[in-house]
């Protein structure tokens, strides 16, 4: 897993890259809340377009960052998922939490 | 039905075996040639009974881990992920979504999300013995081969 992080005017973006299962998940905490607590973002985008496994422990990942946000104030959403990762998301009702935005509605529009 | 291949895995409870585990099982299945999609579901699904057994079965030592794989002439496959950690007593509310012993770090999906990318989910489990999980998928036969 590797974690790329960008701030810009009170948004942080994060980008994931690679497999986040159970065994990268608690470096992934850890590295999405240091970056949360260091800009105190008013919202965090957690960009899951480079993630090509990701299983339940990838959902606990994304609660856990929007608890950190939350806590300051801010919202957290999700863009990027693949197919199988928006199945995952909605079975456990995420979207509920958190706002999950589909893959096509970031590219610029066709025609 | 005639089983026509078969393998077995055995690994010590490590997170790092998560990913050895699910790709094994992948390529293993890859001789059914299946689509991307289907080979995403069965990786998903080892993913959560592996995950599993690392997580809940054996919380606080290293364990056994063994997966087995079949494969049967009707181009379905079997897989079987077992542990001889602390087992589960209650089988039916173990699997209902959101249910977890899990706290914070975990969400209770697991096995619903098996019974959804899978055609059959078994769950046996005796408390102190340890946990058997039985998937099966039906790979889908290409026209063009
Ligand atoms: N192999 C196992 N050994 C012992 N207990 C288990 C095992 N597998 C599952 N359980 C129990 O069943 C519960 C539900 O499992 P499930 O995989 O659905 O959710 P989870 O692991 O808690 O969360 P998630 O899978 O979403 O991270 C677990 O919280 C645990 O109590
Ligand atoms: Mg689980």
């Amino acid at each position: 897993m590797r974690i790329e992080t960008a701030y810009q005017n009170g948004e942080l973006r994060v980008m994931l890259h690679g497999e986040l299962d159970h065994h990268a998940a608690g470096d992934t905490v850890r590295e999405i809340e240091r970056a949360v607590d260091a800009y105190m973002p008013m919202l965090c985008v957690v960009d899951l377009g480079g993630v090509t496994f990701m299983d339940s422990s990838g959902l606990a990942v994304l609660m856990k960052t929007r608890r950190r946000v939350t806590q300051i104030g801010g919202k957290v959403r999700v863009t990027g998922a693949s197919e199988r990762i928006e199945r995952i998301l909605n079975s456990a009702g995420i979207g509920k939490f958190i706002e999950i935005t589909r893959r096509e509605e970031v590219h610029i529009e066709r025609n | 039905m005639k089983e026509i291949n078969s393998m077995r895995l055995e690994f010590l409870s490590r997170s790092a075996n998560e990913g050895f585990a699910r790709t094994a099982v992948a390529v293993f299945c890859s001789q059914l040639d299946p689509t991307l999609d289907e080979l995403g579901d069965i990786k998903t699904a080892v993913s959560e009974a592996v995950t599993n057994c690392v997580v809940h079965a054996y919380p606080d030592t290293l364990g056994k881990i063994m997966v087995r794989a079949r494969i049967f002439e009707d181009n379905a496959v079997e897989i079987t992920v077992r542990d001889w950690g602390v087992g589960i007593s209650d089988v039916s509310r173990a699997r209902e979504a959101m249910f977890t012993t899990g706290g914070d770090d975990r969400s209770g999906m697991g096995f619903t999300i098996m019974e959804s990318f899978m055609d059959v989910l078994r769950v046996r489990s005796v408390p102190g013995r340890g946990t058997t999980v039985t998937m099966r998928r039906k790979i889908s036969r290409r026209a063009a081969k």
